[in-house]
Protein backbone atom coordinates (compact mmCIF):
# COMPACT_ATOMS: atom_id res chain seq x y z
CA UNK A 1 0.00 0.00 0.00
CA UNK A 2 3.31 2.46 -0.51
CA UNK A 3 2.22 5.36 -2.45
CA UNK A 4 -1.62 5.37 -1.26
CA UNK A 5 -1.52 7.59 1.49
CA UNK A 6 -5.71 8.17 1.54
CA UNK A 7 -6.65 4.58 1.61
CA UNK A 8 -6.40 2.22 4.89
CA UNK A 9 -4.73 -1.29 4.32
CA UNK A 10 -7.86 -3.79 5.01
CA UNK A 11 -6.94 -7.06 7.07
CA UNK A 12 -9.85 -9.68 7.48
CA UNK A 13 -10.88 -7.66 10.85
CA UNK A 14 -11.19 -4.31 9.03
CA UNK A 15 -12.84 -6.23 6.37
CA UNK A 16 -15.61 -7.84 8.66
CA UNK A 17 -15.74 -4.50 10.69
CA UNK A 18 -16.98 -2.44 8.00
CA UNK A 19 -19.11 -5.42 6.33
CA UNK A 20 -21.04 -5.25 9.40
CA UNK A 21 -21.09 -1.50 9.58
CA UNK A 22 -22.31 -1.29 5.79
CA UNK A 23 -24.80 -4.23 7.35
CA UNK A 24 -26.18 -2.14 10.04
CA UNK A 25 -26.07 0.85 8.02
CA UNK A 26 -28.31 -0.85 5.43
CA UNK A 27 -30.91 -2.48 8.03
CA UNK A 28 -31.48 0.94 8.96
CA UNK A 29 -31.05 2.81 5.72
CA UNK A 30 -33.76 -0.31 4.86
CA UNK A 31 -36.46 0.58 7.58
CA UNK A 32 -36.00 4.31 7.94
CA UNK A 33 -36.19 4.78 4.01
CA UNK A 34 -33.18 6.62 4.04
CA UNK A 35 -29.50 6.70 2.65
CA UNK A 36 -28.08 5.38 5.59
CA UNK A 37 -24.75 7.71 5.00
CA UNK A 38 -24.99 9.40 7.78
CA UNK A 39 -24.16 6.37 9.87
CA UNK A 40 -21.64 4.59 7.11
CA UNK A 41 -19.69 7.65 6.50
CA UNK A 42 -18.61 8.55 10.78
CA UNK A 43 -18.50 4.64 11.36
CA UNK A 44 -15.82 5.03 8.30
CA UNK A 45 -13.90 7.55 9.47
CA UNK A 46 -14.00 5.84 13.43
CA UNK A 47 -11.93 3.27 11.44
CA UNK A 48 -9.00 5.13 10.84
CA UNK A 49 -10.50 6.20 6.66
CA UNK A 50 -9.94 9.76 6.14
CA UNK A 51 -13.01 12.14 6.10
CA UNK A 52 -13.12 12.71 2.17
CA UNK A 53 -12.69 9.40 0.89
CA UNK A 54 -15.39 8.37 3.81
CA UNK A 55 -17.91 10.81 1.80
CA UNK A 56 -16.65 10.30 -2.22
CA UNK A 57 -16.55 5.79 -1.16
CA UNK A 58 -20.27 6.57 0.27
CA UNK A 59 -20.99 8.35 -2.85
CA UNK A 60 -20.13 5.53 -5.17
CA UNK A 61 -21.73 2.82 -3.34
CA UNK A 62 -25.50 4.77 -3.08
CA UNK A 63 -25.77 5.86 -6.87
CA UNK A 64 -26.48 2.68 -8.54
CA UNK A 65 -29.37 1.72 -6.02
CA UNK A 66 -30.52 5.20 -6.65
CA UNK A 67 -30.98 4.46 -9.92
CA UNK A 68 -32.66 1.15 -9.53
CA UNK A 69 -34.97 2.49 -7.26
CA UNK A 70 -35.79 5.80 -9.29
CA UNK A 71 -36.65 3.42 -12.06
CA UNK A 72 -38.60 1.59 -9.95
CA UNK A 73 -41.06 4.29 -8.82
CA UNK A 74 -41.25 5.69 -12.13
CA UNK A 75 -43.22 3.08 -13.01
CA UNK A 76 -45.49 4.02 -10.24
CA UNK A 77 -45.74 6.65 -11.24
CA UNK A 78 -44.72 8.69 -8.15
CA UNK A 79 -41.39 10.28 -9.63
CA UNK A 80 -41.24 13.91 -11.25
CA UNK A 81 -39.00 13.72 -13.72
CA UNK A 82 -38.91 16.93 -14.26
CA UNK A 83 -38.38 18.12 -11.00
CA UNK A 84 -36.00 15.65 -10.56
CA UNK A 85 -33.99 16.61 -13.66
CA UNK A 86 -33.58 20.13 -13.06
CA UNK A 87 -33.23 20.15 -8.97
CA UNK A 88 -30.48 17.58 -10.17
CA UNK A 89 -28.72 20.09 -12.28
CA UNK A 90 -28.55 22.66 -9.25
CA UNK A 91 -27.56 19.81 -6.97
CA UNK A 92 -24.55 18.95 -9.24
CA UNK A 93 -23.41 22.46 -9.07
CA UNK A 94 -23.71 22.27 -5.54
CA UNK A 95 -21.80 18.75 -5.54
CA UNK A 96 -19.17 20.53 -7.64
CA UNK A 97 -18.39 23.41 -5.44
CA UNK A 98 -18.97 20.79 -2.11
CA UNK A 99 -16.27 18.82 -3.40
CA UNK A 100 -14.04 21.35 -4.29
CA UNK A 101 -14.32 23.14 -1.11
CA UNK A 102 -13.59 19.50 0.35
CA UNK A 103 -10.66 19.11 -1.62
CA UNK A 104 -9.34 22.56 -0.77
CA UNK A 105 -9.84 21.85 3.05
CA UNK A 106 -8.19 18.55 2.30
CA UNK A 107 -5.09 20.23 0.91
CA UNK A 108 -4.73 23.33 3.02
CA UNK A 109 -5.27 21.66 6.51
CA UNK A 110 -4.88 18.25 6.03
CA UNK A 111 -7.14 15.19 7.06
CA UNK A 112 -7.44 16.85 10.24
CA UNK A 113 -9.21 19.78 8.76
CA UNK A 114 -10.97 17.64 6.29
CA UNK A 115 -12.24 15.21 9.62
CA UNK A 116 -13.06 18.48 11.32
CA UNK A 117 -15.02 19.66 8.54
CA UNK A 118 -17.09 16.86 8.24
CA UNK A 119 -17.56 15.73 11.69
CA UNK A 120 -19.10 19.53 12.37
CA UNK A 121 -21.03 19.46 9.45
CA UNK A 122 -22.59 16.01 11.08
CA UNK A 123 -22.84 17.40 14.46
CA UNK A 124 -24.60 20.30 13.36
CA UNK A 125 -27.00 18.67 10.44
CA UNK A 126 -27.81 15.77 13.01
CA UNK A 127 -28.46 17.96 15.88
CA UNK A 128 -31.40 19.60 13.57
CA UNK A 129 -32.51 16.94 11.67
CA UNK A 130 -32.27 14.31 14.56
CA UNK A 131 -34.48 16.44 17.17
CA UNK A 132 -37.11 17.27 14.30
CA UNK A 133 -37.37 13.83 13.56
CA UNK A 134 -37.72 12.92 17.79
CA UNK A 135 -40.06 15.51 17.78
CA UNK A 136 -42.06 14.35 14.60
CA UNK A 137 -42.39 10.57 16.01
CA UNK A 138 -43.43 11.86 19.69
CA UNK A 139 -46.44 13.85 17.64
CA UNK A 140 -47.40 11.12 15.59
CA UNK A 141 -47.47 8.17 18.65
CA UNK A 142 -49.71 10.80 20.45
CA UNK A 143 -51.98 11.40 17.29
CA UNK A 144 -51.54 8.95 14.77
CA UNK A 145 -51.61 10.76 11.86
CA UNK A 146 -49.52 12.08 9.35
CA UNK A 147 -50.09 14.31 7.23
CA UNK A 148 -48.51 13.84 3.31
CA UNK A 149 -49.13 17.24 1.38
CA UNK A 150 -47.72 20.33 3.53
CA UNK A 151 -49.55 23.52 2.89
CA UNK A 152 -48.12 27.13 4.55
CA UNK A 153 -47.73 30.36 3.50
CA UNK A 154 -43.94 30.12 2.26
CA UNK A 155 -45.65 27.39 -0.71
CA UNK A 156 -48.24 29.77 -1.32
CA UNK A 157 -45.92 32.76 -1.81
CA UNK A 158 -43.99 30.46 -4.32
CA UNK A 159 -47.08 29.83 -6.16
CA UNK A 160 -47.57 32.54 -7.04
CA UNK A 161 -44.80 34.27 -8.11
CA UNK A 162 -44.51 34.65 -11.79
CA UNK A 163 -41.07 35.52 -13.15
CA UNK A 164 -41.67 35.73 -16.89
CA UNK A 165 -39.90 33.25 -19.40
CA UNK A 166 -38.73 31.05 -16.28
CA UNK A 167 -42.39 29.25 -15.32
CA UNK A 168 -41.95 25.34 -15.70
CA UNK A 169 -44.90 23.13 -14.74
CA UNK A 170 -44.24 20.24 -12.56
CA UNK A 171 -47.19 17.00 -12.65
CA UNK A 172 -46.71 16.60 -8.76
CA UNK A 173 -47.83 19.56 -7.84
CA UNK A 174 -49.57 20.06 -11.00
CA UNK A 175 -49.47 24.10 -11.48
CA UNK A 176 -46.38 26.20 -13.05
CA UNK A 177 -43.57 27.81 -10.85
CA UNK A 178 -40.39 29.68 -11.98
CA UNK A 179 -37.51 26.88 -12.00
CA UNK A 180 -35.51 29.52 -10.15
CA UNK A 181 -37.34 28.93 -7.07
CA UNK A 182 -35.77 24.90 -6.89
CA UNK A 183 -32.20 26.37 -7.92
CA UNK A 184 -31.35 27.11 -4.13
CA UNK A 185 -33.20 24.09 -3.06
CA UNK A 186 -31.07 22.05 -5.29
CA UNK A 187 -27.90 23.63 -4.84
CA UNK A 188 -28.05 22.89 -0.91
CA UNK A 189 -28.85 19.71 -1.12
CA UNK A 190 -25.86 19.05 -3.13
CA UNK A 191 -23.57 20.95 -1.25
CA UNK A 192 -24.87 18.74 1.58
CA UNK A 193 -24.28 15.63 -0.02
CA UNK A 194 -20.39 16.39 -1.46
CA UNK A 195 -20.06 17.46 2.56
CA UNK A 196 -21.57 14.60 4.24
CA UNK A 197 -22.84 12.32 1.33
CA UNK A 198 -26.51 13.14 2.74
CA UNK A 199 -28.26 14.99 0.51
CA UNK A 200 -31.75 14.04 1.47
CA UNK A 201 -32.06 15.59 4.69
CA UNK A 202 -32.49 18.69 2.63
CA UNK A 203 -33.69 17.82 -0.75
CA UNK A 204 -36.96 15.88 0.44
CA UNK A 205 -37.81 18.54 3.16
CA UNK A 206 -37.41 21.49 1.11
CA UNK A 207 -39.79 19.93 -1.88
CA UNK A 208 -42.22 19.27 0.44
CA UNK A 209 -42.20 22.67 2.37
CA UNK A 210 -41.34 25.02 -0.32
CA UNK A 211 -43.47 23.46 -3.14
CA UNK A 212 -45.80 21.62 -1.46
CA UNK A 213 -44.70 18.23 -3.32
CA UNK A 214 -46.53 15.66 -1.22
CA UNK A 215 -44.12 13.51 1.27
CA UNK A 216 -44.32 10.61 -1.29
CA UNK A 217 -43.14 11.79 -4.16
CA UNK A 218 -41.00 13.97 -3.01
CA UNK A 219 -39.09 10.79 -1.79
CA UNK A 220 -39.49 9.65 -5.15
CA UNK A 221 -38.28 12.85 -6.80
CA UNK A 222 -34.83 12.57 -4.44
CA UNK A 223 -33.66 9.46 -5.53
CA UNK A 224 -33.41 10.93 -9.31
CA UNK A 225 -31.64 14.14 -7.19
CA UNK A 226 -29.44 11.64 -5.60
CA UNK A 227 -28.42 9.08 -8.65
CA UNK A 228 -27.46 12.57 -10.75
CA UNK A 229 -25.52 13.94 -7.36
CA UNK A 230 -24.35 10.70 -6.68
CA UNK A 231 -22.73 10.11 -10.42
CA UNK A 232 -21.38 13.19 -10.70
CA UNK A 233 -19.87 13.29 -7.41
CA UNK A 234 -18.20 10.31 -7.48
CA UNK A 235 -17.18 11.37 -10.88
CA UNK A 236 -15.35 14.39 -9.20
CA UNK A 237 -14.02 12.62 -6.54
CA UNK A 238 -12.68 9.91 -8.01
CA UNK A 239 -11.33 12.31 -10.51
CA UNK A 240 -8.86 13.41 -7.81
CA UNK A 241 -8.69 10.08 -7.20
CA UNK A 242 -10.21 10.33 -3.74
CA UNK A 243 -13.04 7.00 -3.99
CA UNK A 244 -12.04 3.54 -2.16
CA UNK A 245 -13.48 1.20 -4.21
CA UNK A 246 -12.73 -1.72 -1.75
CA UNK A 247 -14.46 0.38 1.18
CA UNK A 248 -17.69 1.22 -1.17
CA UNK A 249 -17.92 -2.15 -2.58
CA UNK A 250 -17.46 -3.48 1.10
CA UNK A 251 -20.41 -1.39 2.55
CA UNK A 252 -22.15 -2.39 -0.63
CA UNK A 253 -22.08 -5.88 -0.05
CA UNK A 254 -23.61 -5.00 4.05
CA UNK A 255 -25.73 -2.79 2.82
CA UNK A 256 -27.58 -4.74 0.37
CA UNK A 257 -27.95 -7.71 2.68
CA UNK A 258 -29.12 -4.99 5.18
CA UNK A 259 -31.40 -3.46 3.01
CA UNK A 260 -34.07 -5.66 2.23
CA UNK A 261 -34.21 -6.96 5.49
CA UNK A 262 -34.94 -3.53 6.83
CA UNK A 263 -37.46 -3.18 4.31
CA UNK A 264 -39.29 -6.13 5.49
CA UNK A 265 -38.90 -5.33 8.79
CA UNK A 266 -40.73 -1.84 7.83
CA UNK A 267 -44.23 -4.14 6.47
CA UNK A 268 -44.17 -5.72 10.70
CA UNK A 269 -43.90 -2.47 12.86
CA UNK A 270 -45.84 0.98 14.12
CA UNK A 271 -44.85 3.61 11.85
CA UNK A 272 -43.56 6.11 14.89
CA UNK A 273 -40.93 3.35 15.80
CA UNK A 274 -39.76 4.08 12.17
CA UNK A 275 -38.55 7.50 13.15
CA UNK A 276 -37.85 6.89 16.91
CA UNK A 277 -34.94 4.08 15.45
CA UNK A 278 -33.72 7.17 12.43
CA UNK A 279 -33.91 9.72 15.72
CA UNK A 280 -32.35 7.90 18.41
CA UNK A 281 -28.90 6.22 16.03
CA UNK A 282 -28.99 9.93 14.88
CA UNK A 283 -28.42 11.58 18.07
CA UNK A 284 -25.89 9.00 19.19
CA UNK A 285 -23.52 9.38 16.01
CA UNK A 286 -23.96 13.33 16.77
CA UNK A 287 -22.50 12.51 19.84
CA UNK A 288 -19.89 10.55 18.57
CA UNK A 289 -18.84 12.79 15.96
CA UNK A 290 -18.93 15.70 18.96
CA UNK A 291 -16.20 13.63 20.64
CA UNK A 292 -13.39 13.66 18.36
CA UNK A 293 -13.97 17.40 17.21
CA UNK A 294 -11.68 18.54 19.92
CA UNK A 295 -8.99 15.69 18.84
CA UNK A 296 -9.33 17.54 15.47
CA UNK A 297 -8.95 20.66 16.74
CA UNK A 298 -6.09 19.95 18.87
CA UNK A 299 -4.29 18.53 15.81
CA UNK A 300 -4.84 21.41 13.75
CA UNK A 301 -3.62 23.62 16.86
CA UNK A 302 -7.63 25.59 17.07
CA UNK A 303 -7.16 23.87 20.59
CA UNK A 304 -3.80 23.95 23.40
CA UNK A 305 -2.46 20.37 22.35
CA UNK A 306 -3.40 17.44 24.05
CA UNK A 307 -1.29 14.37 25.20
CA UNK A 308 -1.38 11.12 22.69
CA UNK A 309 -3.53 9.43 25.85
CA UNK A 310 -6.29 11.88 26.02
CA UNK A 311 -6.39 11.53 22.01
CA UNK A 312 -6.84 8.02 22.38
CA UNK A 313 -9.50 8.19 25.16
CA UNK A 314 -11.46 10.07 23.23
CA UNK A 315 -11.42 8.35 19.68
CA UNK A 316 -12.52 5.15 21.78
CA UNK A 317 -14.97 6.71 23.24
CA UNK A 318 -16.36 7.87 20.14
CA UNK A 319 -15.67 4.64 18.66
CA UNK A 320 -17.40 2.94 21.79
CA UNK A 321 -20.34 5.58 20.70
CA UNK A 322 -20.80 4.67 17.47
CA UNK A 323 -20.43 0.63 17.84
CA UNK A 324 -23.25 1.45 20.50
CA UNK A 325 -25.83 3.43 18.07
CA UNK A 326 -25.24 0.79 15.55
CA UNK A 327 -26.05 -2.25 17.62
CA UNK A 328 -29.40 -0.07 19.45
CA UNK A 329 -30.41 0.34 15.93
CA UNK A 330 -29.64 -2.96 15.21
CA UNK A 331 -31.29 -4.48 18.50
CA UNK A 332 -34.53 -2.26 17.57
CA UNK A 333 -35.11 -3.26 14.50
CA UNK A 334 -34.12 -6.85 15.16
CA UNK A 335 -36.56 -6.81 18.10
CA UNK A 336 -39.65 -5.36 16.20
CA UNK A 337 -39.02 -7.90 13.09
CA UNK A 338 -38.87 -11.02 15.32
CA UNK A 339 -41.91 -9.97 17.35
CA UNK A 340 -44.13 -8.43 14.56
CA UNK A 341 -43.33 -12.29 12.27
CA UNK A 342 -44.33 -14.38 15.53
CA UNK A 343 -47.31 -11.71 16.28
CA UNK A 344 -48.33 -12.26 12.51
CA UNK A 345 -48.32 -15.69 12.42
CA UNK A 346 -49.85 -16.44 15.58
CA UNK A 347 -52.64 -14.17 14.44
CA UNK A 348 -52.85 -16.19 11.06
CA UNK A 349 -52.49 -19.78 13.16
CA UNK A 350 -55.61 -17.85 14.96
CA UNK A 351 -57.63 -16.33 11.84
CA UNK A 352 -56.96 -20.49 10.47
CA UNK A 353 -58.18 -22.28 13.53
CA UNK A 354 -61.50 -19.81 13.35
CA UNK A 355 -62.10 -19.98 9.83
CA UNK A 356 -61.99 -24.18 10.64
CA UNK A 357 -64.21 -24.24 13.09
CA UNK A 358 -66.92 -22.62 11.37
CA UNK B 1 -34.00 -8.45 -10.57
CA UNK B 2 -37.43 -7.67 -10.42
CA UNK B 3 -37.26 -8.99 -6.08
CA UNK B 4 -34.59 -6.38 -5.72
CA UNK B 5 -36.40 -3.18 -7.56
CA UNK B 6 -39.57 -4.36 -5.78
CA UNK B 7 -37.65 -4.49 -2.26
CA UNK B 8 -35.82 -0.76 -3.46
CA UNK B 9 -39.54 0.53 -4.32
CA UNK B 10 -40.70 -0.54 -0.77
CA UNK B 11 -37.63 1.05 0.66
CA UNK B 12 -38.48 4.52 -1.06
CA UNK B 13 -42.27 4.01 -0.12
CA UNK B 14 -41.57 3.41 3.50
CA UNK B 15 -39.98 7.32 3.45
CA UNK B 16 -42.53 9.22 4.56
CA UNK B 17 -43.89 6.90 6.25
CA UNK B 18 -45.80 5.55 3.21
CA UNK B 19 -46.04 2.08 4.92
CA UNK B 20 -49.41 1.04 3.22
CA UNK B 21 -47.83 1.43 0.07
CA UNK B 22 -44.70 -0.38 1.17
CA UNK B 23 -46.11 -2.74 2.23
CA UNK B 24 -48.25 -3.62 -0.79
CA UNK B 25 -45.54 -3.57 -3.21
CA UNK B 26 -43.11 -5.84 -0.92
CA UNK B 27 -46.18 -8.01 -0.33
CA UNK B 28 -46.52 -8.72 -3.57
CA UNK B 29 -46.41 -12.24 -5.23
CA UNK B 30 -42.93 -12.66 -6.26
CA UNK B 31 -42.60 -14.15 -9.66
CA UNK B 32 -41.40 -17.51 -11.04
CA UNK B 33 -37.65 -17.23 -10.29
CA UNK B 34 -34.82 -17.39 -13.04
CA UNK B 35 -32.74 -20.08 -13.43
CA UNK B 36 -35.90 -22.62 -14.05
CA UNK B 37 -37.62 -22.99 -10.22
CA UNK B 38 -41.05 -22.36 -11.60
CA UNK B 39 -42.19 -21.64 -8.21
CA UNK B 40 -42.89 -18.68 -6.23
CA UNK B 41 -39.65 -17.82 -5.60
CA UNK B 42 -35.74 -17.93 -6.71
CA UNK B 43 -34.60 -20.99 -7.15
CA UNK B 44 -31.93 -22.39 -4.79
CA UNK B 45 -30.28 -22.92 -7.33
CA UNK B 46 -30.05 -19.75 -9.04
CA UNK B 47 -29.35 -17.96 -5.83
CA UNK B 48 -26.32 -20.40 -5.40
CA UNK B 49 -24.91 -19.32 -9.14
CA UNK B 50 -25.37 -15.85 -7.96
CA UNK B 51 -23.61 -16.34 -4.80
CA UNK B 52 -20.67 -17.84 -6.75
CA UNK B 53 -20.44 -14.70 -9.08
CA UNK B 54 -20.37 -12.76 -6.00
CA UNK B 55 -18.14 -14.56 -4.66
CA UNK B 56 -15.97 -14.66 -8.42
CA UNK B 57 -16.42 -10.69 -8.53
CA UNK B 58 -14.97 -9.69 -4.84
CA UNK B 59 -12.17 -12.35 -5.48
CA UNK B 60 -10.60 -10.42 -8.00
CA UNK B 61 -11.24 -7.09 -6.42
CA UNK B 62 -9.67 -8.34 -3.66
CA UNK B 63 -6.64 -9.98 -5.47
CA UNK B 64 -6.57 -7.08 -7.52
CA UNK B 65 -6.71 -4.28 -5.01
CA UNK B 66 -3.39 -2.69 -4.80
CA UNK B 67 -3.26 -2.59 -9.04
CA UNK B 68 -7.14 -1.31 -8.47
CA UNK B 69 -6.47 1.08 -5.63
CA UNK B 70 -2.57 2.42 -7.59
CA UNK B 71 -4.91 3.04 -10.57
CA UNK B 72 -8.12 4.87 -9.44
CA UNK B 73 -5.76 7.09 -7.40
CA UNK B 74 -4.16 8.76 -10.34
CA UNK B 75 -7.41 9.97 -10.90
CA UNK B 76 -8.72 12.20 -14.43
CA UNK B 77 -9.98 9.40 -16.60
CA UNK B 78 -9.35 6.63 -14.69
CA UNK B 79 -12.83 7.37 -12.57
CA UNK B 80 -14.26 5.11 -15.03
CA UNK B 81 -13.09 2.19 -13.30
CA UNK B 82 -15.21 2.49 -9.45
CA UNK B 83 -17.95 3.65 -11.49
CA UNK B 84 -18.29 0.32 -13.76
CA UNK B 85 -17.21 -1.62 -10.41
CA UNK B 86 -20.28 0.02 -8.56
CA UNK B 87 -22.49 -0.73 -11.06
CA UNK B 88 -21.57 -4.44 -11.89
CA UNK B 89 -21.28 -5.01 -8.53
CA UNK B 90 -24.68 -3.55 -7.50
CA UNK B 91 -26.49 -5.58 -9.73
CA UNK B 92 -24.71 -8.96 -9.20
CA UNK B 93 -25.07 -8.78 -5.55
CA UNK B 94 -28.23 -7.23 -5.55
CA UNK B 95 -29.98 -9.97 -7.02
CA UNK B 96 -27.97 -12.41 -4.65
CA UNK B 97 -29.35 -11.18 -1.48
CA UNK B 98 -32.82 -10.43 -2.91
CA UNK B 99 -33.07 -14.26 -3.57
CA UNK B 100 -31.19 -15.42 -0.56
CA UNK B 101 -33.56 -13.86 1.88
CA UNK B 102 -36.54 -15.36 0.17
CA UNK B 103 -35.10 -18.57 -0.18
CA UNK B 104 -34.61 -18.31 3.52
CA UNK B 105 -38.18 -17.41 3.79
CA UNK B 106 -37.87 -14.27 5.31
CA UNK B 107 -40.48 -12.28 3.39
CA UNK B 108 -42.77 -8.85 3.52
CA UNK B 109 -46.03 -9.32 5.87
CA UNK B 110 -48.68 -10.33 3.90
Amino acid sequence: MEGLSNFIPLDPIGVTGLFLVGFVGGLVSGFIGSGGAFVLTPAMMSMGVPGIVAVASNMCHKFPKALVGAMKRYKYGQVDVKLGLIMGASAEAGVLIGAEFQQHIKTTFGDAGSNLYVSVAFVIVLAIVGTFVMRDAWRQHRQGTHDDTADNALIRWVRSLHIPGTMVYFPSIKCRVSFLVTIPMGFATGLLAATIAVGGFIGVPSMMYMLGVPGLMASATELVIAFVMGLGGTIKFAWSGFVDIRLAMIILAGSLFGIQLGAIGTTYVKPYLIKVVMGVIMLMVLVSRAFVVPVYMSQLNMLAPMSDTTMALLKNVSLGIMIAALLVGAGIITRALVAGIREHRQSTQFAGVAMAEE
Amino acid sequence: MDDMSKTFAAVAFAEENEHETARAIAAEKTPAGKGGGGGSGPSVLWVVTLGVAVSAVYGLLFLWQEDILRITARGSWTFIMPVAIAFIFSLVHGAFTSGLWTVCGLTAKK
